[in-house]
Formats: C-alpha cells, structure tokens, sequence
C-alpha cells in the first residue's frame, strides 16, 4: 500500500506527460487525416506501423521485459493505442475497399485478444463485479429469447402455408398464366426434374430447393430470389436478382439493376432470350428500357477483391446458350 | 461509454446525429435513403458494402450509414457500431418466409454494448404491396413490446412511395435530441 502511494504523484506526472504526448500525437495524426483521407496507401502504411508498435510493445510485456509495477501503466497505454488505432480505422472506412476493412478489423480484434490474454497472466486479481452481472444478463436474454422463438416459429409456419406458387413436385410441367400470378408474390420451391413457365409479370419470384430444373418467366416486378438450386436453368427477367447458396446454374438474364451471388459457385450468365406471345407488352407495362440489361455484371458477395473477376460466375459462351421459345 | 457520448455530444456546437441503417437484404435501406434524399430510385443494386450520406433535415445535420444487408456482410455490422445515436431497422413487410430471421438479428444487435445508448426505429417498410404485413402484424411477430432497453417506435411506410418515412425519422430525431441535447 505505502509502495503504491509513494508513487502515486511520479505516477501522476508520468499520466500527465503521457496524456499530453498523446494528445499532441493525436493532433498530428487528425491533421495527417484530414490532408489524406483520400490516400488508401497512407493509410494501411500508418495502420500496419501502429500495429507493429502495439505488438511490439505486447510482446515486451509477454517476455517479462517489464518491471511489475509497470506492468498496469503499460497495459493501459496499450489499450489506449489499440483504441487510438480502432478510432482511426473507424474514421478510415470509407475510403477502405471491404477487402482491407476486413484485415485491418482482424488484426485488431487479435490484437485486442492477445491483451486480454496479458491482462489475465499478469493482473489476475481485479476486483470488478460488473463481468458476472453482465454475463448473468445475458443468460435471461438468451432464454427469453428461445421461447420466443418457439411462438414466432408457429406464426412464421402460418405465415409461409399461406405461399402462393407450386411446391412439392417432380418432374412434371407447369404453366401459369396472365392475371393469376400478375403482381403476386410466386414462390417455387422443392422441386426436382420440372419444367416452369410463368407467362406474365409477377411480383417478386422466390425460388428455393430446386434441382434439375428449367425456370422461365417474364418480367418480374421486383426481385428474384434463388436458394439451395442446382443443375438449373433459370429463363429471368427481372430488377434485382439475388442468388444464394447455389451452384452449377445457367442463367439467361435480364436485369435493369445488378444481379449479385453469395455463397455460389459455378454460375454462368447468358442474356436473356425467352419469349412469348405479350412479353412486350409485360415489359412495357412495367416502363422498362429494354436497353438496359446488366446480364453480365455479376456481384459475388464472398469475392472482394476488385482487381480480379470473381472464380464463381462466368459468361456463358454464345455457341452453349440454348433458346427456349 | 454512454455518457462519454454525451459529454462528447454537448461539446458539439452542430446538432450532428450519427444514424445507422440496417436490416436483412432486399429490405430497403438504400430506397429509402436515396427517397430520403430525393435521388431516383429506380436503379439501385444490393449494396456492396455501405453507403453513407449526411442530410439536413430541421436544422440537425444526420450522417445516415446504409451498410449492406447480405448475410456475408452482416459479421461487418459492428464496424459502424461506435458513436451511433439512433438505430433505423428495415424490414420488408412483404417478405414473411424471413421475418424470423429478421427477429432473430435485430434481437441480436439490441444486446450489442456499443449500441446501448441508441434508439431504435424500425420501418415496416413496402406498405405498399399487396401481401404486405401492417406493421402491427410486424411489431408481433418481431416481438418489439419485448425490448426495454432501447427506447423504440415502429412505423409502416413505403420508401418506394414515400409515405410516413417523415414521420418515422422525425420521431426518431425527437427521441435523440430529447436525450443528447437537453442541456443546450
């Protein structure tokens, strides 16, 4: 006790000096910011020094090369740049492709890691109530919410019995039509060796389970979702189309915004070329500049490299595209 | 953490509000921003990434962060976590096959510490559907009447047509000056 009272004024100024070094140090650094917060480079250079230093300076701790009573000063220093370094990587996001925001967040959160792994080794009596309150409240959350999954699980059941569209089916041919599927909500799902046509303009288009088979429709209103698909060709047109958890499908597109892939893989993409007798006037009724087609730009939302294409999708090569009308 | 912000906060001479809009995919989170905005609508692809804009709207300056909604984007969510005043979750009415998944995320994020503070909005968005929930229908089946520990508000709106997205950000602006400026 007396040890750490003498020292609590050396302590004190050393704070002070430190604070103010600091400050005068976060000063520079928001100036530096603000003149190049357009320059990625500068950035991920600042980025990988600072977290150089913080690991330096936690290794130093690992290896015993500090004195104990400097041991709560420097850890607290230490946090106190990991948290300089996560503000500036915040402040930073905007100018950062996900590529890098991803890394920069990693090498924080390890860094945040191998602290705490520290703070436990070398300050283990900490006298601080709040972690088991918290992890208490947690608890109740965690079982409030399980019975209420069980309610809502009921009601979503009710909800989705009430699809429109066709389910359950193998290897049959369906045709719907005009004003039964105009503007609705369709989903297809479980269906295995089928052929659908949807001669009109649905809504939105909600495919999922679907295996071996062919998918035509017109212009859908809205967005188009495909999940849990293989050996398919879909026939789409359509303003958004998502596509998840899928692989090995042809696509004959016509999109007016971009359609994207997550957690898919070998996609190939084709323009659209289904035709029947009033799709004009389907995709005219809906004001669709029939230019404007984005088949070819794909957006894989597990590919974030920008510099390369995407491995998952590919355009289709003209002489393997088939024509269904 | 909660009242560093509102030091931080009283120390701003502009009424700034940091505003983070999330929600599943295919929600409407961008619609209703570039709506918001009054930018044309028609065209907008599922965000790769986010988007941010700052509006001015009665006099306080709002930095709306629109970040994607796809599931590999969601582990991305806590990244714009820190400082955020209020909470705009986007549900699409119309898509009931998902609202459990919806309940199950926005249940998740309200537990997140970061977003202790923030109030939360949630939009019942597509009103104008035909098979659309009333957001009635949505506050049940999210089971909002649950959350006591973000003062919230659901609104049934339309970003396509507009409607009550006013209403809704005024409500949601009332709420956070109502806790951050109150000393001004």
């Amino acid at each position: 006790m007396e040890a750490s009272a003498e020292l609590l004024p050396e302590r004190l100024q050393r704070r002070g000096r430190e604070l103010q070094l600091e400050r005068q140090r976060k000063k520079q650094d928001r100036e530096q910011e603000d003149s190049n917060r357009k320059d990625v480079n500068y950035f991920l250079d600042q980025f990988a020094k600072n977290s150089l230093e913080i690991e330096s300076d936690l290794s130093k701790l690992a290896c015993g090369m500090v004195e104990n009573s400097l041991i709560p000063s420097a850890i607290s220093k230490i946090n106190k740049d990991i948290q300089t370094l996560q503000k500036y990587f915040s402040a930073s996001t905007m100018i950062l492709c996900l590529h890098d925001v991803r890394k920069s967040q990693e090498r924080i959160h390890i860094l945040q890691q191998s602290l705490q792994e520290l703070e436990v080794k070398l300050l283990p009596k900490k006298k601080f109530g709040f972690k088991s309150r918290k992890a208490q409240n947690i608890e109740t959350v965690e079982v409030k919410v399980v019975d209420e999954t069980d309610s809502s699980e009921a009601l979503q059941k009710i909800l989705v019995e009430n699809d429109f569209g066709i389910k359950d089916k193998t290897n049959e041919n369906i045709v719907m039509r005009g004003n039964s599927i105009s503007d609705k909500d369709v989903a297809l799902s479980n269906l295995t060796d089928c052929t659908i046509q949807l001669l009109g303009s649905p809504g939105t288009l909600h495919i999922s389970n679907v295996k071996n088979c062919t998918i035509m429709t017109g212009p859908v209103v809205r967005s188009v979702f495909v999940e849990n698909c293989r050996d398919c060709k879909f026939i789409l047109a359509c303003q958004q189309l998502r596509v998840h958890l899928s692989n090995d499908c042809d696509f004959y597109l016509h999109v007016t915004s971009r359609a994207i892939i997550e957690d898919t893989v070998s996609v190939r993409v084709a323009p659209y070329n289904w035709s029947y007798e009033g799709l004009d006037q389907d995709f005219l009724a809906l004001g669709w500049d029939c230019k404007k087609n984005h088949w070819d730009s794909v957006d894989d939302f597990n590919w974030l490299a920008s510099d390369k294409p995407s491995p998952n999708w590919s355009i289709l090569p003209a002489d393997e595209r088939m024509s269904w009308s | 953490m909660g009242l560093l912000t509102v030091l931080k906060k009283l120390k701003q001479k502009e009424k700034e509000m940091r505003l983070l809009m999330l929600g599943l995919d295919n929600a409407g989170k961008t619609t209703i921003l570039k709506r918001f905005n009054g930018e044309d609508i028609d065209t907008i692809s599922p965000t790769l990434g986010f988007n941010i804009k700052t509006l001015e709207h009665r006099g306080f300056k709002l930095n709306v962060w629109d970040v994607g909604g796809q599931k590999s984007l969601r582990s991305y969510w806590r990244n714009y976590f820190e400082c955020t005043d209020g909470l705009i979750w986007v549900v699409d009415s119309a898509d009931k096959r998902r609202l459990l998944d919806c309940k199950k995320e926005l249940h998740q994020l309200l537990e997140e510490e970061r977003l202790a503070g923030a109030t939360l909005l949630v939009f019942a968005n597509k009103q104008d559907l035909p098979g659309a929930l009333s957001f009635e229908e949505i506050r049940d089946v999210l089971d909002l009447t649950s959350i006591k520990t973000h003062h919230w508000q659901i609104v049934g709106c339309s970003a396509v047509t507009g409607s009550h997205l006013l209403e809704g950000i005024d409500w949601l602006i009332d709420d956070i000056s109502a806790r951050i400026f109150a000393l001004d």
